[in-house]
């Protein structure tokens, strides 16, 4: 992956986490306190609605026993007037009945609600009979009222006359709608979302300020987990499911001990955390906002700090392909920096050696290119006199024949040997100018076959003489094979021409190994040589022998060597006088192969 | 046939006198042409300058031709032979002192039909120059084709 795009992605992919975890620890955190927040506000709530729920069952309790004590009610004398005070100075009653002590109904306020009733005897209602068996005054239960016909909680209390004898009973229907109102007057807002709700001790409700309906159902709440805990007599709260609303609730509870009543206030926990959603939002947004912007920024930065690196690189590249006049002149004290200037002066010295290395090059190419014009000139325009010479003492001896005597003849023909031996030293010396400079043609050649083809040669051109032959049958190497042969031909030749004079003449091409490296070797037990001299065989134009014992040029060794000199090998002598010589040659270290020292008789 | 002559193009007076004695001793019939540079040869070859009104469909029957010569070499004559349609196939000889392999290649690529290097022992020039004529005027079989 390139540079520019792997650093700011792992920037990036850095600040991205660290949005994330911090949205998430924000998003936890601001949970917390919300949720937290709406319980404290329900439990503050529920105080309250309790307390104004207590007060207004206090006040209507105290108003009822009040007017119980009352002579006109007492002696049931004006009981409707004074009923209609009540109602018309209060607004905690509906309507308010009085009954005689067998329950059955004497008077009932508003006239305009008794002409309603149902049935006018009420001692079978479950708080007629708690009255009576107590004595006492009794908050009923939720219940469907004879008159209106709809859910309604009465007070009950006892009337005495004067000697304490019960002479009726004295009921006030409690307004249920007040009660749903009261919670949302004590919270001092309009309960839209979070409401306060009333139950009795049975878990109906009783009045609730967000759903009227639920008290006309007589809705049984008491599988509310809160409502449970306040009938239970235990104040609290918490998170928890409401099965009637089938949702989840934030609630906080408080019992009513003396009415057996419970009063909750709750808010559905989606509500209550609504603002979360806000807060995840606003901070997921603006967490990839200002990654986006850290990313450009990074993005950018990187490209501006990478790119020096990219330009590097093509540079690098250019000069891998040759072209040294590139230069960066990147400043700056940065590592890129310094890597630029070592970089620049690195192309600057390569331009300056390769420039000297070309002016060498070019210097060695005209050097050679007269060399070569030199011989060629050699090969051509020193010839050709020599024909001339020869052509035409040939053509004196012939057509002349009879003018000339002996020793003109004679001399005729040591200037023909003249031109031969001339000739001779001319195509030594260019075969050597030749091997120095034809091009090599690295080659697989067996050194064993061709020594075999040279001897073979050299046997046919002089059938009359016996030689003991012996030449290696393998002799692998990399080398120019033409080269390596003309190479083979001046040893062999060489051996086959020295060891002339021996009457068992034996010549061996062989090899050997030493430290590792192959050497050949040409052997011979012909007329050797003073080792003193040793250093003078390779040199062109030396000669150990003079041309009467031997013919030759001098030239041959020189030739071998600059043969194998420019495979990378070497040559050198061993020898002594009328003890043969051996010529050991390696061909270049780097071109061996393998080696089969098999020897042929 | 024999009427046809020979060019020889040779620059040196010793080389081309030997030749010629060469080709007399062995009663070589042909008439010989020399030419003594690159220019002379081709304005033989394609009857122009010197040879201007000579007919150039009388193409030679052999073509002698040195390497080295003055003013065009013995490759730029082969080249501008070998490009005319005239000389396209006549025989050349490349008869040169070179042994040098790179003027055999380039020689055989230009369309030489033999590359002989001129021996220095006057006995084995006869016989080179004799093996010559033997073979490119007698043994060898030419297309006929007659203007």
């Amino acid at each position: 992956m390139r540079l520019t795009v792997k650093l700011p992605a792992i920037v990036v992919g850095a600040i991205l986490l660290t949005a994330i975890a911090g949205s998430v620890v924000s998003i936890v955190i601001g949970r917390q306190v919300l949720r937290q927040a709406a319980l404290d506000d329900n439990v503050n709530n529920v105080n309250l609605y309790a307390s104004a729920v207590r007060f207004y069952v206090a006040s209507a309790r105290s108003i009822l026993a009040t007017t119980a004590e009352l002579p006109q009610l007492r002696n049931f004398a004006r009981p409707r007037e004074v009923a209609a005070l009540v109602l018309a100075h209060s607004d905690v009653f509906e309507y308010v009945t009085l009954l005689t002590p067998d329950g059955r109904v004497a008077m009932q306020e508003p006239r305009a609600l008794e002409e309603r009733l149902s049935h006018r005897d009420l001692s079978f209602s479950a708080w007629f009979g708690e009255v009576r068996r107590t004595d006492r005054m009794v908050v009923s239960d939720l219940h469907i009222s004879p008159t209106t016909q709809r859910p309604t909680i009465v007070i009950a209390t006892p009337v005495r006359a004067a000697d304490g004898r019960t002479v009726g009973i004295l009921t006030g229907a409690l307004k249920l709608g007040e009660l749903s109102e009261i919670g949302s007057l004590a919270s001092g807002r309009p309960a839209r979302i979070e409401s306060g709700y009333v139950t009795d001790r049975r878990g109906l409700i009783i009045a609730h300020q967000t759903r009227p309906s639920y008290v006309e159902n007589q809705t049984d709440f008491s599988a509310v987990p809160s409502v449970g805990e306040a009938l239970a007599g235990k104040d609290g709260s918490g998170e928890n499911f409401n099965p009637i609303e089938n949702e989840q609730k934030l609630a906080a509870y408080v019992p009513l001990p003396d009415l057996g009543w419970a009063v909750v206030y709750s808010v559905p926990t989606a509500i209550a955390l609504a603002p979360l959603d806000a807060l995840t939002r606003g901070i997921l947004s603006a967490s990839a906002a200002l990654a986006a912007l850290m990313g450009i920024g990074v993005f950018v930065s990187i490209r501006r700090t990478v790119a020096p690196i990219a330009r590097l690189t093509t540079a690098a590249q250019t000069v891998a392909t040759g072209d040294l006049n590139i230069r960066l002149g990147i400043g700056g004290n940065d590592e890129i920096g310094t890597l630029s200037r070592a970089f620049d002066q690195m192309t600057g010295r390569l331009q300056e050696s390769r420039a000297a290395l070309e002016e060498k090059t070019a210097q060695l190419v005209e050097a050679n290119k007269e060399l070569e014009s030199f011989s060629y000139s050699v090969s051509h325009d020193l010839r050709a006199p020599l024909r001339a010479i020869d052509g035409f003492g040939q053509r004196l001896l012939e057509v002349c024949r009879d003018k000339l005597d002996a020793s003109a003849v004679h001399y005729l023909d040591r200037i023909r040997a003249g031109t031969q031996i001339m000739a001779h030293l001319i195509d030594d010396l260019l075969d050597l100018s030749r091997v120095s400079r034809t091009k090599l043609n690295i080659q697989p050649v067996n050194l064993g076959a061709v020594a075999q083809r040279i001897a073979t040669e050299l046997q046919r051109d002089e059938p009359q003489r016996r030689i003991a032959l012996s030449i290696v049958k393998d002799g692998s190497v990399h080398g120019d094979e033409r080269l390596l042969e003309i190479a083979l031909r001046n040893l062999l030749g060489n051996a086959w021409k020295f060891s002339a004079k021996r009457e068992h003449a034996r010549v061996e091409f062989g090899v050997t190994r030493q430290d590792g490296n192959t050497i050949f070797f040409v052997r011979d037990n012909g007329a050797g040589f003073d080792m003193a001299y040793a250093d003078k065989l390779f040199a062109p134009f030396q000669r150990l022998h003079s041309a009467v014992e031997f013919p030759g040029t001098g030239i041959g060794l020189a030739t071998v060597r600059r043969i194998l000199q420019r495979h990378g090998g070497r040559i050198w002598a061993e020898a002594a006088m009328d003890q043969g010589a051996t010529f050991y040659f390696t061909v270049g270290k780097g071109a061996e192969h393998g080696i089969k020292t098999d020897i042929a008789g | 046939m024999a009427s046809k002559p020979i060019l020889l193009v040779e620059d040196n007076p010793d080389d081309e006198e030997l030749i010629l004695l060469a080709l007399k001793d062995h009663k070589v019939a042909n008439d010989v042409v020399v030419a003594h540079d690159g220019v002379e040869a081709l304005e033989y070859l394609f009857a122009t300058g010197r040879y201007a009104g000579r007919d150039p469909a009388k193409t030679p029957a052999l073509v002698l031709l040195d390497l080295k010569l003055p003013k065009l070499s013995g490759f730029d004559v082969l080249k501008r032979l070998r490009e005319d349609p005239r000389t396209k196939i006549t025989p050349v000889v490349i008869l040169t002192s070179s042994n040098e392999e790179e003027d055999i290649v380039t020689s055989y690529q230009l369309g030489t039909n033999s590359f002989v290097r001129k021996p220095i022992e006057f006995h084995e020039f006869q016989k080179v120059v004799k093996e010559i004529g033997v073979y490119w005027l007698l043994v060898n079989q030419p297309p006929i084709l007659e203007s």
